[in-house]
């Protein structure tokens, strides 16, 4: 089985897409992350939620996490807010370069657990002969497909 | 020959840290590289030499200070303050500028300025979000507030500490002598800031309700751990005040007091050396083995000699002499470097002709300008560089000018009243 067959035509974004939109997608559809493509849909990055509920939190809360706690419950809750005002371009500005992660089309399953492995991650973009994304693959895509042919 | 290569190195190292064009630390090795390639200082003169070596007192100082922080900021104690500070003045602009601008300098006052800058800078992110207000200016008050309560005691800013060991100055030395003057700019700094930032002080009833909100005891992680964080601070400083009388250098009870720190408040050992600024540390023994590479071909002796001639024994121009220089010179470049290699100059010149220095004038004035006068431009001193750092990751950059045009009215403003304070305690 080659990472073709396994990859799925969800989690791309666009980046101008809002970060909000973004995270409403990954709760609505239950992704682990999603990939943002340019316009001529090439891969660009891997945004994972992990880095999106980051993204949620202050700054300055980042910097001295203790202050998190002085926080009231009701502010807290309001977390979300924090997105409202951010695209996907504005955080691909900040992130680290190193955070996309691809593997080919043909990359037989072990290529693509190794890749996971290799940066700790969960979900990955499939790009095309062309260089173009063509979906992704999550972790529980390969472990299925690992154990649908054992 | 060898004099002017060994200032032609060091003017190439200045020039380098000036402009920013290298990271200062590399400067300043690669200077080092050089005046031991070409043989001018040796290992006996940069690392067992007290003239011409590094001064390790300074570098186990800074060290042990750094340990003592990282430890307190374990604690949360300053969260707690600055919070608490916040709602004692139930989110009013001005005095949340007041009592946060104490707090840092009072803070300063005992711990490194870019550590306090590096504390406070996010509580006060927090509570300005609360309040709906722009952060730019309470930063910048707090970082020129961190360089004046700096300048009050040996260990408040890094030239103090390097001052202090070459002129065998204690803690309490720089306390009873810059302590009152220090206090004086620093009321006068706060009465500025009223007019200065008056476009900042917008009140919002609702948004100042939002920050009684914060619970500041939650800041806390451990009471137990605070306690003891504290009875370690209140032993480091109980042994700074009392160091002449138990014969101890005050490299060795910040040592003791990091030590403590690290038993006191157990937490993983990386997480403590994380504090230290390595960096930091080896840029100070590069500039000590450099400016030791200026004593030992003469240059120190000969700058000296002409100041010593220029001032004609006139203590009252070899004081204002220094104190302007001082500001102007602590303004364009950083002023550690600066008073590392001022320092062994001014030593030279109280040796020269003692009657320059009554009452450690000339130190006190190299202090008081290389410290207020660090306030004057955005790149003056360290701080000031982390503080617009952390603006911009904010998203509140602050610009040169911007920076500048507040920092250069109160250096002015403090450095001048310097002049009266020093004439009359130690020139009249």
């Amino acid at each position: 089985m080659i990472a073709e067959q396994l990859a799925q035509p969800v989690g791309l974004t666009k980046t101008t897409d809002s970060v909000l939109d973004v995270a409403r997608r990954m709760v609505n559809e239950g992704l682990p992350a999603v990939a943002v493509v340019a316009d001529d849909g090439q891969p660009l990055a891997v945004l994972p939620v992990w880095q999106v509920v980051g993204l949620a939190v202050p700054t300055y809360i980042k910097d001295d996490p203790s202050l998190a706690r002085v926080v009231d419950e009701a502010s807290a809750d309001r977390l979300i807010e924090g997105l409202a005002t951010l695209t996907v371009q504005g955080v691909l500005d900040d992130a680290e370069p190193d955070l996309l992660g691809t593997v080919p089309y043909n990359a037989t399953l072990l290529q693509v657990a190794s890749r996971m492995s290799e940066l700790r991650v969960s979900f990955l973009v499939v790009a095309g002969p062309d260089g173009k994304a063509l979906g992704t693959i999550t972790a529980q895509a390969v472990l299925g497909a690992s154990m649908s042919q054992a | 020959m060898t004099t002017a290569l060994a200032v032609g190195i060091f003017l190439v190292v200045y020039v380098l840290i000036a402009t920013e064009r290298v990271p200062r630390v590399v400067a300043v090795l690669g200077g080092v590289a050089g005046v031991f390639a070409v043989g001018i200082v040796g290992a006996q003169e940069s690392f067992y030499s007290e003239e011409t070596g590094i001064d390790w007192n300074v570098i186990f100082l800074l060290l042990g200070m750094m340990l003592v922080v990282a430890g307190l900021r374990r604690t949360g104690l300053f969260e707690f303050m600055a919070i608490w500070s916040a709602k004692r003045t139930r989110g009013r602009p001005y005095p949340l500028l007041v009592l946060l601008t104490t707090l840092t300098a009072v803070a300063s006052a005992m711990l490194d300025n870019v550590t306090t800058v590096l504390l406070v800078a996010p509580v006060t992110l927090l509570v300005c979000s609360r309040l709906k207000l722009n952060p730019i200016p309470f930063l910048i008050a707090e970082v020129l507030a961190s360089n004046i309560g700096g300048a009050s005691t040996l260990v408040g800013d890094p030239p103090n500490i390097i001052i202090g060991s070459r002129a065998d100055l204690s803690f309490v030395d720089f306390l009873v002598n810059l302590g009152p003057i220090i206090l004086i700019a620093m009321v006068a700094f706060l009465l500025l800031s009223r007019w200065v930032f008056r476009d900042a002080f917008t009140y919002d009833a609702d948004a100042a309700h939002s920050v009684m909100q914060l619970d500041e005891r939650e800041a806390i992680a451990d009471p137990k751990l605070l306690v003891r964080g504290l009875v370690v601070l209140v032993f480091v400083l109980i042994g700074f005040v009392l160091q002449r009388t138990l014969g101890i250098d005050p490299s060795i009870v910040a040592l003791l007091g990091g030590g403590a720190m690290m038993l006191a408040v157990p937490g993983p050992t990386e997480e403590y050396m994380k504090h230290v600024e390595w960096e930091t540390l080896v840029f100070f023994m590069g500039l000590f083995v450099l400016v030791g590479a200026l004593v030992q071909v003469g240059a120190i002796d000969t700058l000296a000699t002409a100041l010593t001639d220029a001032v004609d024994g006139d203590p009252v121009a070899a004081t204002f002499g220094i104190l302007f220089g001082s500001a102007a010179l602590s303004a364009i470049v950083d002023n550690i470097p600066y008073v590392a290699t001022m320092s062994p100059v001014v030593e030279q010149l109280a040796a020269n002709d003692p009657s320059l220095n009554p009452g450690n004038v000339l130190w006190w004035s190299l202090a008081l300008g290389a410290d207020l006068g660090g306030n004057a431009t955005a790149i003056g001193a360290s701080a000031n560089v982390v503080v617009i750092g952390i603006a911009k990751r904010y998203g509140y950059p602050i610009s040169f000018w911007q920076f500048t045009r507040y920092g250069l009215l109160v250096t002015v403003v403090t450095v001048v009243m310097c002049v009266p304070y020093l004439w009359l305690r130690y020139l009249a």
